[in-house]
């Protein structure tokens, strides 16, 4: 088994497993966590997802539901 | 001497009208308050009879003593772990006989060399127990072992039971059962020490069950020397003390709203989920799959989850941070996560001890 930071609020996953862990010490799933790290293990580090690619003028137009005509008509072009 | 004594009402000397009125069918009737030395909802141990099945109704336990923690070791019936060592078993809710609607069924196999079955009660419903007698009734099968071993504990600091192989608890007592093939009702009575004021642990446990199947059912933990009968519960009210341990959400539809919230970046929702009860702690939050999951976005768009996880520390109105692997979001949309199309979707919530 080998546990991973999920995020930057602390939760913690486990490789392979569709699990979220609260970083609370009441929780059993921690508590299990804990005893992990003190056998000496380490969890593999959070790495942040890229920062998803800002949207094309075409992309913010379909997000807002227009098309570029109905946007030409609206502005009066 | 045995005796009979014999009359239609028992009436202190004081009183004006009679304590206690007898009539010719056997029925008691009260005149005043009864008092009694151990109350209603006297049965500690939650889900005794076995009714709640959150999980699944039938499940395989993986061999091993890594366990129970919140998310492993409950196969199927709510409150109740199991392992085995040796090999692995089936746990499974059956039908019982009579007026016991159901019970849990381990069925055996192959090398396995031992079986447990256990409950842990949280602190907040066992403390008053300390330094009181209390009284284990269950009713037991097994139809190729006759010793079922039970054994009470405590945990060595509140809630913290540890695990199988890596226990934190204390024992408190210990002793066995001669058991059949016919189910029957076994009670003994506990010394819970003064310093049982952490929670309190039931095990039940088999040795080599390589074959057959044991059965257990009206699990009952009580104050005071006398096994009382079962107590029954509405469904209802069960099923609201399982949730303080454990939850889902999903199978009743192929497009089940989980929660709705609002898009932070072009790729990422926040959601607030709200739980049936407050929970012991933040729970664990286990998914089905990424793909059973969706998050529905303003436009009518759905775009799977490539991520599903707690955000903040909360024991009912739970956070939940969801994201896709494309980027149709617009910060500050309102969003929806639900099942994609499947009743295969679950989130499930789980505060176990």
């Amino acid at each position: 088994m080998q546990y991973y930071i999920q995020n930057e609020y602390g939760s913690i996953g486990i490789e392979g497993e569709n699990i979220s862990i609260p970083a609370d010490p009441a929780n059993t799933d921690y508590q299990a966590f804990l005893a992990w790290i003190a056998e000496g293990n380490a969890p593999n580090p959070y790495i942040p997802p890229p920062e998803p690619a800002p949207l094309t003028p075409q992309e913010k137009l379909a997000a807002a539901g227009l098309s570029v005509d109905e946007l030409k008509t609206l502005l009066g072009l | 001497m045995a005796a009979t004594l014999k009359c239609d009402t028992i009436q202190n000397a004081s009183s004006t009208t009679a304590n206690l009125t007898l009539d010719a069918s056997a029925n008691a009737t009260v005149g005043g308050t009864l008092a009694m030395a151990s109350s209603f909802k006297r049965n500690r141990l939650i889900n005794g009879n076995m009714y709640i099945a959150q999980r699944a109704t039938s499940a395989t336990v993986t061999a091993g003593t890594a366990v129970p923690t919140a998310s492993t070791g409950y196969p199927c019936l709510d409150r109740w772990y199991v392992y085995s060592t040796g090999a692995n078993v089936t746990a499974a809710q059956v039908a019982g006989s009579g007026s016991n609607k159901n019970l849990l069924q381990i069925t055996g196999a192959a090398s396995v060399t031992a079986v447990g079955v256990g409950q842990r009660i949280e602190q907040l419903n066992s403390y008053d127990l300390a330094g009181q007698t209390a009284t284990l009734s269950v009713n037991l099968a097994n139809s190729v072992l006759t010793t079922v071993t039970w054994t009470a504990s405590y945990a060595n600091t509140a809630d913290t039971f540890g695990t199988i192989g890596t226990p934190t608890k204390t024992q408190i007592a210990t002793g066995t059962f001669t058991v059949t093939s016919t189910l029957t009702q076994y009670t003994t009575n506990i010394s819970i020490p003064a310093a049982a004021t952490t929670g309190i642990e039931i095990l039940f446990t088999v040795g080599a069950q390589t074959s057959g199947t044991w059965q257990i059912g009206n699990v009952q933990l009580e104050a005071g020397s006398v096994a009382t009968p079962y107590e029954r519960q509405i469904y209802s009210d069960q099923l609201a003390q399982c949730q303080r341990y454990f939850a889902t959400f999903g199978g009743s539809s192929a497009y089940e709203f989980f929660a709705v919230g609002l898009a932070n970046s072009n790729n990422t929702g926040y959601f607030s989920l709200v739980l049936p009860t407050t929970m012991r702690s933040t729970p664990s939050l286990g998914y089905s799959a990424f793909s059973d999951i969706c998050i529905g976005y303003t436009a009518g768009g759905a775009t799977v989850t490539n991520n599903v996880y707690i955000g903040q520390n909360s024991k009912q109105i739970i956070y939940v941070v969801a994201t896709v692997a494309t980027t149709p979001l617009t910060g500050g949309w309102a969003l929806t996560l639900q099942a994609n199309n499947t009743t295969n979707a679950r989130l499930t919530f789980s505060a176990e001890l």
